[in-house]
């Protein structure tokens, strides 16, 4: 494998930096155990007409598109492929309410047209023109990785093209409560975002770039054995890294999978990303956009405690619930 | 470069016509239509809007693969045609790397729309167990894990093209040598949610549809489940078993012209099937049948047409809709017409399209309406065009 991830688009708990910009210095804390998006301005990239009738999901996923295809100088991908857990939630919930409500009679078709797991790779399709590949991964907490894998086989096929690729969640009401019921969120907070970036067989002329060699995944396994699967992989390609993105949480049912990451590289620096974005299925990839924002401006935000990374490989090492996932990147500096 | 194509070796199908493969099979055969009215699915509706609906309960369906009928009854559709295509397989696969791909649009939504008005009442009312399952990639876990697909597996959501693409990406993964083998396609069972959801779109038709048909007046919905055993060329050594037919091809594209109504041109549709066709190395003039997308809606039926006019001009080959036989099974129907296809090609035979009496104004070709046997038929070019634009063309041929 051997993919170029660039130009990242966040909607996320922590606004991106604007240029030559610096990370808010203080943590984000969670309210009633949750932590939402801080939702920008969208009117600097979506018309008031159009984001009249937009879902949070939507908002954030047209959003962060438009964000990431600015920075790269593209109007528009040549595919797109995302991941997505729960699809669009606050759309699902209003039209069961109104149906069980109204015992099925007189309802109207916006929420439900909206409820589909493809609405946001469908409307990024619609606003940017794009008539290209498209799809949309559900996969739990996998649909991240999952639409990655997407998009490199689609461009091993369509060498030089340009993917648009990434996750998000969003967090409602209901889903916390549901969620919170299940355990999800044992002894951590819940979060929201959307992460994306663009990934291309080749690297970008300016800009940097993280070159991702290695995407290895565990699922349904304890913790203790997705880790000794994993670095198994990861060791087979790559020597010790510079930095290590980590996906722990205040969670500790999961410690086994990051106790055996910090007993193999004890030495590593390890930025625990979910601090400022909360716990949900694709966080890893608000986790990944971010890394490529650290190293567009430099800096890597507060609360991650390590030094933006100029040279040498990256680990992302993560897990949502039983689905585990390790990414092998090395650094591509452009600047 | 591509190690092996991907060799179609076996088939799971669970429909309104039949539990399996070969019942399903006779129903295309004799023309037996599975729609009519809702009798499981409880709902408001269930005299005025004709289903395609699975007549067995959930318990049913959980005894043909062993599952618990505490599931959904998404990932009970799932299984049951799971349990027949890798029956035949799952000793003989030993020490293969098997993935399993599929596909759903409506989750664990038929327990959790039950659920969900006691929950609104009070957040604490109701068992965990009616939602914990609630999400796509849930369902897919449910029958991995009982299957013991460990390698990988995947869920795909993309309205009606969701397991057409579920095997675009296995095809993909077989012949870029990352997989042996891949179960590929997907399930989706009726639900309230689903049933209202596209009557306020008013497009379901309150009689037994009919695609294609200058008449037609929408669709009907469906559920059931559709898979292919795909197997590289080293597999089929192995498990001893030969290849029914192969995927030459596939595409997706995206129409990007409205959330729910394709284009007057169908400009999606036609690059999804010219794409196909490439990936292929084949001209249209090599396609012995079309399984048409075809749900009987004003609008598909008329994109689709048009679209399939554009690449094929005046020499359209036959071309029928199978979905008046089960209906619209929505993230199920690219398997469920895969497996159709599958048997397009094993057995020389096209199925016609049901209930069809009156020509469209707009296109000149018709589709079929009869049974063709003892055809030649080399390659097929399966589509399915789903909302949010997404639209995917299969193509499989004769090995």
């Amino acid at each position: 494998m051997n993919v170029f991830l660039h130009a990242p688009g966040t909607v996320c708990a922590a606004s991106a930096p604007g240029n030559g910009g610096s990370w808010q210095s203080e943590a984000l804390l969670p309210d009633n155990n949750r932590l939402p998006v801080v939702e920008p301005d969208y009117t600097q990239f979506i018309a008031p007409m159009q984001l009249r009738r937009m879902s949070k999901a939507v908002r954030m996923g047209v959003a962060a598109a438009r964000m990431s295809l600015t920075g790269a100088g593209l109007e528009r991908p040549d595919a797109l492929s995302i991941g997505t857990a729960m699809g669009c939630l606050q759309d699902t919930e209003v039209f069961l309410a109104k149906m069980t409500e109204q015992n099925e009679q007189m309802l109207t078709p916006t929420a439900f047209i909206q409820s589909t797991h493809n609405t946001v790779a469908g409307q990024i399709a619609l606003l940017t023109g794009c008539n290209g590949h498209n799809l949309t991964y559900v996969h739990r907490g996998l649909s991240t990785e999952h639409a990655l894998i997407n998009a490199w086989l689609y461009l091993k096929q369509h060498p030089g093209e340009t993917v648009l690729t990434g996750g998000l969640d969003e967090l409602t009401a209901s889903s916390y409560t549901l969620m919170e019921r299940a355990g999800v969120y044992a002894d951590t907070f819940a979060g929201e975002g959307a992460g994306f970036f663009l990934a291309s067989l080749e690297a970008p002329t300016k800009g940097p770039a993280l070159q991702l060699t290695g995407l290895f995944q565990a699922d349904g396994v304890d913790p203790a054995e997705a880790a000794v699967v994993l670095l198994q992989r990861v060791k087979e390609i790559s020597g010790t890294p510079q930095l290590i993105l980590s996906g722990q949480t205040t969670d500790n049912r999961y410690d086994d999978f990051y106790a055996a990451a910090e007993e193999q590289w004890p030495e590593v620096p390890k930025a625990q990303f979910k601090n400022g974005t909360g716990e949900f299925a694709t966080a890893v990839s608000v986790g990944v956009a971010q890394l490529l924002q650290s190293m567009q401006t430099g800096n890597c935000p507060s609360w991650w405690n390590v030094l933006s990374p100029r040279t040498g490989n990256i680990v992302v090492w993560n897990n949502y619930l039983d689905c585990y996932s390790c990414w092998v990147l090395s650094v591509v500096d452009n600047l | 470069m591509i190690h092996s194509h991907a060799h179609i070796a076996g088939t799971g199908l669970l429909t309104a016509i039949g539990p399996d493969t070969a019942s399903c099979f006779e129903s295309l055969r004799n023309g037996s239509s599975g729609i009519g009215p809702a009798t499981l699915l409880s709902t408001h509706w269930k005299d005025e809007l004709p289903v395609g609906e699975v007549k067995l309960s959930n318990e049913a369906l959980a005894a043909l693969s062993g599952a618990d009928p505490q599931w959904p009854r998404t990932a009970l559709l799932s299984a049951a045609a799971v349990h027949e295509a890798w029956q035949p397989f799952a000793e003989a696969a030993q020490g293969l790397r098997c993935g399993f791909f599929s596909a759903n649009t409506v989750g664990g939504m038929d327990l959790t729309e039950s659920f969900y008005p006691a929950f609104r009442q009070d957040p604490l009312a109701g068992n965990n167990a009616s939602f914990i399952n609630h999400e796509c990639g849930a369902v897919t876990e449910l029958v991995a894990r009982h299957f013991g697909f460990r390698d990988f597996a995947t869920t795909l959501s993309t309205a009606c093209s969701s397991s057409a693409n579920s095997i675009m990406m296995a095809a993909q993964m077989i012949e870029a040598g990352l997989l042996d083998i891949a179960v590929a396609g997907g399930a989706d069972a009726l639900s309230r949610f689903t049933l209202n959801g596209f009557n306020t779109l008013m497009i379901l038709d309150r009689q037994p549809c009919q695609p294609f048909d200058g008449q037609r007046r929408g669709l009907n919905l469906g559920e059931g489940a559709g898979y292919l055993v795909l197997m590289s060329d080293k597999a089929l050594a192995q498990c001893g078993v030969p290849s029914l037919a192969y995927v030459s091809g596939y595409a997706n594209a995206n129409d990007a012209y409205h959330q729910t109504a394709s284009s007057p041109e169908g400009t999606g549709n036609q690059l999804a099937m010219q794409h196909a066709l490439a990936q292929a190395g084949l001209q249209s003039s090599d396609i012995s049948y079309i399984n048409l997308h075809g749900t009987g809606t004003a609008n598909n039926d008329s994109s689709e047409g048009k679209a399939i006019e554009a690449l094929f001009g005046t020499a359209v080959p036959p071309a029928s809709s199978t979905k008046a036989y089960t209906g619209h099974t929505l993230g199920a129907a690219g398997g469920v017409e895969a497996v159709i296809s599958t048997l397009s090609l094993t057995h020389n035979i096209l199925f016609p399209t049901l209930r069809w009496q009156t020509p469209m104004e707009e296109i000149s070709f018709r589709p079929l309406t009869e049974l063709l046997t003892g055809v030649p038929v080399q390659h097929i070019l399966s589509n399915s065009f789903g909302f949010g634009g997404n639209c995917s063309s299969l193509v499989f041929s004769k090995s």
